[in-house]
């Protein structure tokens, strides 16, 4: 059941719900409750009109510097004794209200494709709109029925999706204000990742193994190992500044992509390719790993993006695969290196030759390592709601983590596998988890 | 982690446990824990192991032949509250009989592709091979070692059964007794139980078309005065048998049946007569399902729990009817297609519209789920009709408990129809390792 809210301009402190609602939430002979709107709490005397069964009239001194919109239906619900009026969710986004109007802030509508499944208030703002002391936010509120953006006070979300990150100072801020109720604010590069992944006994084999460029004897260690290695850096996304290098006899060869060009460099030995990779990269800033032999299609290299996304259960789940194909003989798979994408399940059963037994359980097997990715990352006290994870599979068929995009992952891949569904999906997942942390989740009825 | 258990000549009630596990689990030397297999337990002496095989366990004999360890698979192990955990354990109920178990083994095998990741036992039994008195089922575990894949075996009780067969009242009531809430998709129930479970929920009775199950020419006709038509149904058919419609034109009742040509006339006193010979069918609200090119269309939801516990939508897939049917049975002159695309080509809907559709499609689906659950007990493998009316409601028909898992091989899609033989498993070791 959907309310709207009425704010009445009085000093009485009430709120008046429908008659018929105060058996549904066994309120009835209450005379003082506590009402909970965003992370506002205030004492209201309990009141009942029989105007109209879908309408919850507030007197204004309960909602004092702030608007909740008439145009939006709330759910409601009684936890530990509290009445509940919400979703409230919010969006931090990058830049400074001052910055915001209407075109600029269209493209965050797409995350609310699905608002008829979330109700309630949604508000997008910015780090200089959060008034801490007073838990208000001057931002913009989704108004569902000419999906537009609304400015005004609000009160603060209960949880809230980050579309930047934050400095620890504000980590801290937000903390105090809503717990743990806040996700994708942690930004992780890739040797972090490989030091915790490589730690848990169900990743370790599905790692290439990974050392510090800086570290040039173990650089060595490892080329004398694989003879081929890429060179990327550590806080790097999209293959962009990836080079591959490759041993042959006592000559190296550095790969690497300019301007859609596949450009090679030999260096006659080791102490060239250490002058070399010193004078022109700022080692600190790069990783070295084991190039693996990832399956070939056409000499096109092909890996798995699986989009993870936390579900309206608060449970992690693969909402879809894509399989990306890398431009003839380039060292990456990326699309935007020139590659193209495919339904992931497509291209599994296109690798087995039409089995699609064995497809399914390659699928199944790859949903079941990007999982555990999740779970280790959980883990490590990241709060994620959906990432992005590289899965590769060798010639032997056994699957490699190579990459995790987890700074607001590009989500249009899918569309570049022309599938839309899986898009939507993607899209629709971080308000309906945001709805769940609020604790306005999991699937409820209400009793006539 | 996976662990192999052998059993041997050790005093009785020990169990060694490589050092490095009983360490992560946080257990010492010589502590006394709850070893749990399936449904059975009992109290060991935990002695730490320093090996280099640390995946192999030890345990007495007598733990053995007492919790009926199997030997020949490979476990996983989970430790809280001072239980040790050795499983997961899954028994599938599937067949009537052994003779019809033993026949059609081979089928079974697909509940099995997802082994991997499944471990410990999987196994099917039917009703005739449960020893109550002993607490123990006979009945033939999944090993891929031997060569028919299936290996026969004395087994505990298991944490999480699925039920996929008739059962007698007397066993369903016992073992659902013995087994408790990992005993899912145990309860059957039929369409007047599903109507007086859910229609008190305002939010899903408007899904649901109006139902009763007092068959008499005075609600007859109040149906017809509400609806202009009603269908006469079985509580218990499914489809579309013995279905009729009735109309009235002036005094005359007009009834036409699925599936057949004829159409009768009835007097009210002819009526009175036809309806007594129906007493145990229910009267139903009809529905205006949109139709495309005179085609009656329906939408097979097929809802599971999967490994994450909760209810997810595995596909829906459509059914265009036989042009003159009264309902959209397909295997009559019809044909069936993908969810999103018969959507998108029965609304003229656009990708956006389609899955806003579909996701409204779901929560419905999911929310009567729920309070099923709620009602009736544990269900993790539901197929849902649901129609679409003229003015794009979404109203549910019918919920099968034990529903027919070949609809997505009607539109080939052999991922979503190898996920439907999966979920119920994946979800049976969700429940069987405590979550």
């Amino acid at each position: 059941m959907k309310f709207f809210i009425q704010t009445i301009p009085t000093t009485s402190s009430t709120i008046s719900i429908p008659f018929t609602e105060l058996d549904k939430l066994s309120l009835r002979g209450k005379q003082a409750i506590t009402i909970r709107i965003g992370v506002i709490q205030k004492k209201a005397v309990l009141s009942h009109h029989n105007d109209h069964d879908r309408c919850i009239y507030i007197s204004s001194d309960l909602v004092k510097d702030m608007s909740l919109p008439e145009f939006i239906e709330y759910e409601i619900k009684i936890q530990d004794d509290i009445l509940f009026i919400g979703p409230i969710l919010g969006m931090l986004v990058r830049g400074k209200i001052a910055e915001m109007n209407l075109p600029r802030i269209k493209i965050y509508k797409n995350y609310l494709i699905d608002y008829q499944h979330v109700n309630g208030l949604i508000v997008l703002f910015t780090s200089d709109g959060i008034n801490y002391k007073k838990k208000l936010i001057n931002g913009y509120a989704y108004n569902p029925i000419n999906k537009e953006w609304v400015e005004g006070i609000f009160p603060f979300p209960s949880a809230v999706f980050l579309r930047k990150s934050i400095k620890e100072s504000s980590r801290k801020k937000l903390q105090k204000l809503i717990g743990n109720n806040f996700f994708n604010s942690h930004v992780f590069n890739k040797w972090e990742m490989w030091e915790w992944f490589s730690k848990s006994e169900q990743l370790k084999q599905n790692l290439p193994e990974t050392v510090l460029a800086e570290n040039m004897e173990e650089v060595k260690k490892l080329m004398d190992v694989y003879q081929k290695t890429f060179i990327k850096p550590r806080a790097g996304m999209q293959g962009t500044g990836i080079f591959q290098l490759s041993m042959v006899g006592k000559e190296y060869t550095l790969s690497y992509r300019v301007k859609d060009k596949n450009i090679k460099t030999i260096l006659d030995n080791w102490e060239a390719v250490q002058l070399y990779l010193q004078s022109e990269l700022n080692l600190q800033n790069y990783i070295v790993q084991q190039k693996i032999p990832l399956l070939r299609n056409n000499n096109r290299v092909m890996d798995n993006r699986v989009i993870v996304v936390k579900d309206q259960n608060g449970a992690w789940s693969v909402s879809g695969m894509v399989t990306k194909f890398g431009d003839i003989d380039s060292i990456v798979s990326n699309i935007s290196s020139g590659g193209s994408a495919e339904k992931g399940w497509q291209a599994l059963v296109e690798m087995y030759q039409g089995d699609s037994k064995q497809a399914f359980k390659k699928y199944m097997e790859i949903e079941k390592l990007a999982l555990t990715c999740c779970k280790v990352l959980e883990s490590k006290g990241l709060h994620l709601g959906y990432i992005g994870i590289d899965i590769g599979i060798d010639e032997n068929h056994h699957l490699w983590v190579i990459e995790i995009n987890n700074r607001n992952p590009d989500m249009t891949i899918a569309l570049d596998a022309n599938d839309f569904q899986l898009y939507y999906k993607t899209k629709s997942a971080p308000f309906h988890y945001a709805k769940w942390l609020a604790c306005f989740g999991g699937e409820k009825r209400d009793a006539l | 982690m996976l662990y192999e258990v052998n059993a041997e000549d050790l005093s009785s009630n020990s169990l060694f446990l490589p050092e490095s596990t009983a360490e992560s689990f946080g257990i010492e030397n010589k502590q006394t824990v709850t070893l749990s297999f399936g449904k059975r337990k009992k109290p060991v002496t935990i002695h730490t192991l320093h090996s280099n095989h640390d995946s192999k366990i030890l345990v007495s004999k007598n733990v053995r032949s007492e919790l009926l360890i199997d030997t020949d698979v490979k476990y996983e192990m989970v430790y809280s509250n001072n239980e040790l955990m050795l499983g997961p354990i899954i028994g599938l109920l599937l067949a009537k009989s052994d003779v019809r178990l033993q026949k059609y083994m081979q089928h079974y095998l697909i509940y099995t592709m997802l082994y991997e990741q499944i471990n410990g036992i999987l196994f099917v039994f039917c009703e005739q091979q449960i020893d109550f008195t002993n607490e123990k089922i006979t009945g033939y575990v999944f090993d891929p070692s031997t060569p028919e894949n299936w290996r026969k075996a004395e087994l505990p009780f298991p944490k999480a059964v699925f039920r996929r067969v008739e059962l007698s009242q007397k066993t369903l009531t016992e073992l659902s007794e013995k087994i408790g809430a990992g005993f899912f998709n145990a309860q059957y129930f039929d369409k007047w139980q599903f109507w007086n479970w859910l229609s008190p929920y305002e939010e899903l009775r408007k899904h649901l078309a109006e139902t009763t199950n007092k068959v008499t020419l005075t609600n007859l006709n109040l149906f017809i005065d509400k609806y202009n038509g009603v269908y006469l149904k079985p509580k218990n058919g499914s489809r579309g048998k013995g279905i009729y419609y009735i109309e009235k034109h002036k005094n005359q009742y007009v009834i036409l049946e699925n599936y057949q040509d004829n159409i009768r006339q009835l007097s009210s006193e002819q009526m009175i007569t036809f309806l007594s010979k129906h007493s145990y069918y229910l009267l139903q609200q009809p529905i205006h399902l949109h139709t495309f090119e005179e085609r009656k269309v329906d939408y097979r939801v097929i809802l599971q729990k999967d490994g994450t516990g909760h209810w997810q939508c595995t596909g829906i897939i459509a059914r265009f009817g036989n042009t003159n049917a009264i309902s959209s049975n397909f295997k009559a002159n019809g044909f069936a297609m993908e969810g999103t695309l018969a959507l998108m080509t029965q609304f003229g809907y656009d990708e956006l519209t389609a899955f806003k559709k579909y996701q409204e499609i779901i929560s419905i689906c999911r929310k009567m789920a729920c309070t099923v659950d709620e009602i009736a007990g544990g269900y993790a493998d539901l197929g849902i009709d649901i129609g679409i009316d003229k003015d794009g409601k979404v109203w549910v028909i019918e919920m099968n408990k034990r529903p027919d898992h070949d609809f997505p091989l009607f539109i080939k899609d052999r991922k979503m129809y190898y996920s439907v033989k999966s979920n119920p498993v994946l979800f049976a070791k969700y429940i069987a390792m405590g979550n």
